[in-house]
């Protein structure tokens, strides 16, 4: 195998308020050619930033104080600017993790493409236009020209994304770095956006680096993986050496982690014959769409059409579904945060669709998404996780047993209650964020992808916190996500949302298994699965 | 930055100091009207020298701080509170009473200030309170947007939702949720108010509409500043160099405000 | 795109309405008619000429008839008589617009001429000496107070100096120079006045341009820019400013009426016979056509300017110039 890329004892620092910290420390490894280097790691493990040093378009905090790139016999790191602008695009070239941000929303997409060309000055005025065209048609666009003239703000997240790859292929570089390209894209469109660059890695003799914290995405694409960790290379290995004997033990729990989502079925309770405790029955709900001179109303948009569903009680009922399929909607209505157009909500018999008591809402509670925002940065850990007391009329004594009840439950330490959420970890705001929701002793537990931000390490910790307390707590869940994997490991029935409508329904066996629905056929197939290379976990 | 921002703390505290101890700093009785010491030159009994009517200027100078000070900051608080109420329902109630509200603060903005208030000053009888109300009532159109836009991201807000699921009532989520959150850069603007409508109320008095004299106000001892400008410097100089380094004082506070509350924008 | 200039439009007029009602009623807070004014300075007049003069003037009836009345007028830009000479109120607003217009539209030109290069060189070179202290400098200029500035600008260029003039817009001899003469003496009046407008603008803008492009540098899309190997001169230049200018427009917009109210000060100071001025005097004289007319022309002024900034701001802004996506 030929060398194309080699970095030798990286070493980057970061300058924060006035401390340098490492962020990649003396890390080395090579790239070859035509092959596809996978780079996993969670947050803070320095794969990006080596990605970033490569390119050289680090921002102004970061230094690399040593170590050497070597490219076609050069080090990258010791050439001048301008001989690094000639590189950058033309030989290697790079995508990033968010679509939405990284077009210019002012030039058209024939503009932002047309200037590479235009500026590595390899050709001019309708010849660029032309390759302009066959560069669109290449990353499967259906229109080129409509495309060529359209603004990014016309384009859906996965168009932008193929955009930014047409941008990278145009000149025909050897190196191609793709840095989480498709985390923030929904899984079917990940699945295109996949296949795209495997296709180019074969037409034009791609060699690619890719970045990602989805061992899944790995066991499709990779030749060769890198792990890393803390900005150091824990192991690497090819593709299947690296998966199936894993040295290190922070690989093992990686794939093990990956593992436990991609195979594992729920420990199910079997047939659940009890009673059902929450119901939804035809709920729908609209918003305004405002257009014209006046702003008039000229139509609504359906968040939400004509849902209904069951869950018993003891029961964990997942719902999955893609960015914007009114999940979210749907699950605030649930609590009673949004009221419905049409429908009922029941919850323990009792039509409560107008109106939630306080005692109903004491039975219902909710755990978002980002941990940053649904805690109050002014306020101590003890006050939030009491917020809800307030309804129990209770001596200060016990509301202290109760904090400390609950804080143990969510294995959280007693003696931190008077610390402001900045000093936690995310992980650690999640819990505070399950202790509040807990602390009222509710019956159902409504989670909206209460793991989507963190690591996939803590994603583990948190999840199996969330069984146990299940468990102990006689809880009811209904466990909301995008994210296939999640749900096939702590559902017991599955619901899956498409453009407001359930689509389907069922035990994890048949939604996953035998899927009925086109829509959820096409999703089950999208995701990468970390198949069982390992043989024998 | 940091020494500016220090510097102006300084400044403003000097300022509340001349006004609270304005008799004890005072050289000389400030209304004490002597022709015969009129336009004499800064010295050492009359640190800044006299005016037109041979009054100290120090002392007068002195005097109007406290005109000055009183001024900004009720002229700020009056349009704090109109603000503040606009923009809070403005934004925590949405629809019709939201459009009705920004409407009209739109219409508001329209004017150019200065030439409202001197609407409004014509007919009405010239006097410190009036001033200061007038100030007040035309300048509160930036905070009421910054408040409704404050209130309208705090709205949404996980941890405002995840209050009202507990059952908190509204009440109690915008006290303990949304003002605390909120204050932060409606303080900076304050600050920064403040400094505006004391170059407002300045400028009045240096056209003859503001404070009228004999209350002394830095503006209009240098309108009479004006009429001395070949022969006595003194007088256009230092009620100037006075207004210039209040404002300055605070502006540098609200800069100082505004980087405590978004550590990003440091440097 | 001319569905949201006709939307615009059409948002316009109740905000005209709504001016024309504040205007009226501001004026109308203070206690007493306004046509005592004329009579205050003479005790000899009796209640009952008083009450005659009010009738005169349609001041007896109730106020929303009042309003009516006026507003009728207004629209055929009838804004009455001045009730210090008696001539039409619009005669005199209109020899003075053009005078105020001028020297801000000058005021405009100096302030983004100068604020704008700034702004982007202090963003660019974040945190070097040319940074801190063009920063510094914007703090000394938003506290000044331009009627200081404008009586030391006259005291030293003017007075002790000699080199510029220091009041009207013209010399005593302007009538004897040639075109050449007289467009360079008029300059040479202007230069102060507008200097001591553009103070306050000239720190705004360069601030806020400031802050535009650091945040522009730090989006994603200046990212993309470097790593496709553009040189980073035309990432600037392509990029990054184009983008960070666009709300600036909006701001010119709203910075008109801040500088109208200027005009004010820098009229009366340097002695300029322009609408700023002119309101000084009806102020004093307490000339209730004039102020009325002038306030609300002025702010119909303010309106013209802030729709002419969204229009532009529209046209260079593809996300408004076509609509939201599919």
């Amino acid at each position: 195998m030929k060398k194309i890329l080699e970095v030798e004892n990286l070493r980057i620092s970061y300058l924060n308020n006035g401390s340098r910290t490492d962020a990649v420390k003396d890390i080395s490894f090579i790239l070859n050619e035509n092959e596809v280097l996978g780079v996993v790691g969670e947050s803070g493990s320095g794969k990006t930033v080596t990605a970033l040093s490569i390119m050289r378009i680090l921002s102004h905090e970061a230094n690399i104080s040593s170590g050497r790139i070597l490219f076609e016999g050069k080090d990258l790191l010791s050439i001048c600017e301008k001989d690094m602008e000639n590189v950058r695009g033309r030989n290697i070239s790079m995508i990033f993790q968010e679509p939405f941000s990284c077009l210019n929303p002012v030039m058209t997409v024939g503009e932002q493409i047309g200037e590479i060309y235009r500026f590595h000055e390899l050709s001019a005025g309708c010849e660029i236009k032309k390759q302009v065209l066959q560069l669109l048609e290449k990353v499967k666009f259906a229109m080129p020209e409509k495309t060529y003239d359209s603004y990014p703000h016309m384009l859906s997240g996965g168009e932008r994304q193929r955009v930014m790859i047409a941008m990278s292929v145009a000149l025909d570089p050897r190196i191609l770095i793709a840095d989480e390209p498709t985390t923030a894209l929904d899984v079917t469109v990940q699945a295109e956006i996949l296949r795209i660059l495997c296709e180019l890695k074969k037409e034009c003799g791609l060699s690619m680096i890719f970045i990602t914290h989805d061992l899944g995405i790995i066991s499709k694409i990779a030749d060769r993986v890198m792990v890393m960790k803390d900005g150091k290379i824990v192991e690497e290995n090819t593709k299947s050496g690296l998966l199936s004997k894993p040295k290190e033990e922070y690989t093992k729990r990686l794939i093990s982690a990956a593992m436990h989502l991609s195979s594992g079925a729920a420990e199910t309770a079997g047939e659940n014959s009890n009673a059902v405790i929450f119901e939804a029955r035809n709920v729908t709900k609209s918003f305004p769409i405002e257009k014209g001179i006046l702003r008039k109303e000229t139509g609504r948009f359906y968040a939400v059409k004509n849902v209904s569903f069951a869950v018993r009680k003891g029961v964990t009922a997942g719902l999955v579904g893609q960015s914007g399929c009114g999940k979210s909607t749907l699950a605030k209505i649930i609590l009673g945060l949004e009221k419905p157009d049409s429908g009922q909500i029941l919850f323990e018999g009792g039509d409560i669709t107008n109106f939630y008591s306080r005692r109903v809402r004491g039975m219902m509670q909710i755990v978002f998404q980002d941990p940053f925002n649904s805690l109050n940065p002014g306020m101590r850990m003890r006050d939030i996780v009491l917020e809800g007391t307030h309804m129990l009329k209770l001596d200060a004594g016990s509301r202290e047993d109760i904090l400390r009840d609950v804080l143990g439950k969510v294995r959280l330490s007693y003696n931190d209650r008077f610390k402001f959420p900045h000093q936690f970890s995310g992980g650690q705001r999640q819990r505070i964020a399950i202790a509040r929701a807990l602390a009222v002793r509710p019956s159902l537990l409504v989670l909206d992808e209460p793991v989507s931000s963190l690591d996939v390490l803590i994603q583990q910790d948190i999840i199996a916190l969330l069984k146990k307390l299940k468990t102990e707590m006689g809880l009811t869940y209904l466990f909301i996500s995008h994210d296939l994997g999640l749900i096939k490991e702590i559902a017991d029935e599955v619901y899956v949302m498409n453009e407001g409508i359930i689509v389907e329904h069922g035990t994890v066996e048949d939604v996953y298994y035998k899927p009925k629905d086109t829509y959820t056929k096409k999703l089950i197939e999208s995701v990468p699965v970390l198949t069982k290379l390992t043989g024998g976990k | 930055m940091k020494p500016l921002i220090t510097f102006g703390f300084i400044l403003i505290a000097a300022l509340f100091v001349a006004a609270v101890f304005a008799p004890f700093i005072a050289t000389h009785d400030h209304t004490a009207i002597n022709i015969k010491e009129a336009y004499l030159p800064p010295s050492a009994s009359h640190i800044f020298g006299t005016d037109s009517l041979g009054r100290d200027l120090f002392s007068r100078m002195v005097y109007a701080s406290r005109v000055v000070l009183m001024t900004g900051f009720v002229a700020v608080g009056i349009a704090a509170v109109i603000g503040v109420v606009l923009g809070s329902f403005s934004g925590y109630f949405g629809g019709a009473i939201d459009s009705v509200i920004m409407r009209f603060t739109d219409m508001m903005l329209c004017f150019p200030v200065f030439f409202l208030i001197l609407s409004v000053v014509a007919f009405v009888t010239p006097g410190i309170l009036n001033i200061m109300v007038i100030i007040g009532c035309t300048s509160w159109m930036g905070i009421a947007r910054l408040i409704r836009a404050e209130v309208l991201t705090l709205r949404t807000k996980d941890y405002v939702l995840a209050a009202k699921a507990l059952g908190r009532s509204n009440v109690y989520i915008v006290f303990r949720h949304i003002i605390p959150n909120g204050l932060g850069p409606a303080l900076v603007n304050f600050v920064f108010g403040i400094a505006g409508a004391i170059l407002v109320e300045s400028a009045l008095s240096f056209l003859g509409l503001g404070i009228q004299p004999p209350d002394p106000s830095w503006g209009n001892i240098l309108l009479e500043g004006k009429s001395g400008m070949g022969v006595a410097w003194w007088v256009s100089v230092f009620p100037g160099l006075a207004i210039f380094f209040t404002a300055f004082g605070f502006n540098m506070l609200g800069e100082g405000l505004k980087q405590f509350f978004n550590p990003r924008l440091k440097r | 795109m001319t569905n949201y200039i006709l939307r615009r439009l059409i948002g316009m007029i109740p905000v005209l309405f709504g001016i024309t009602l504040i205007s009226f009623f501001v004026i109308h807070l203070a206690p007493g008619k306004p046509t005592d004014v004329m009579t205050d300075l003479n005790p000899k007049v009796s209640q009952e000429s008083r009450l005659k003069l009010a009738e005169l003037y349609g001041f007896d009836k109730p106020v929303y008839e009042q309003y009516f009345v006026w507003l009728s007028r207004i629209v055929k830009l009838d804004f009455g008589a001045s009730f210090l000479d008696g001539r039409r109120v619009a005669d005199k607003i209109a020899e003075r617009l053009p005078v105020t217009i001028g020297i801000n539209l000058l005021s405009v030109i100096l302030i983004f001429g100068a604020a704008i290069p700034i702004g982007v060189k202090g963003a660019l070179h974040y945190g070097s000496i040319f940074d801190r202290v063009t920063t510094s400098a914007v703090f000394l200029m938003f506290s000044l107070p331009s009627f200081w500035v404008g009586l030391l600008a006259i005291s030293f260029f003017g007075v002790q100096m000699g080199w510029l003039p220091v009041s009207g817009i013209t010399s005593l001899d302007f009538a004897s120079y040639s075109l050449w003469g007289k467009c360079v003496d008029i300059m040479r009046h202007l230069i102060l006045p507008v200097v001591v407008t553009s103070i306050g603008g000239i720190a705004g803008i360069s601030r806020y341009t400031r802050d535009r492009m650091i945040d522009v540098m730090n989006e994603d899309y200046i990212r993309t820019a470097v790593a496709k190997g553009l040189p980073k001169n035309k990432v600037i230049s392509k990029h990054a400013v184009r983008n960070a200018l666009m709300p600036v427009i909006t701001i010119a917009g709203l910075m008109i009426p801040g500088l109208i109210s200027g005009s004010v000060i820098s009229e009366t100071i340097f002695n300029i016979p322009g609408m700023g001025r002119l309101m000084v005097d009806a102020v004093f004289t307490r000339d209730y056509n004039l102020i009325m007319g002038e306030l609300v022309i002025v702010t119909f002024l303010t309106l013209a300017g802030n729709f002419a900034a969204d229009i532009v701001y529209a046209l260079c802004d593809p996300r408004i110039k076509f609509g939201e996506k599919k």
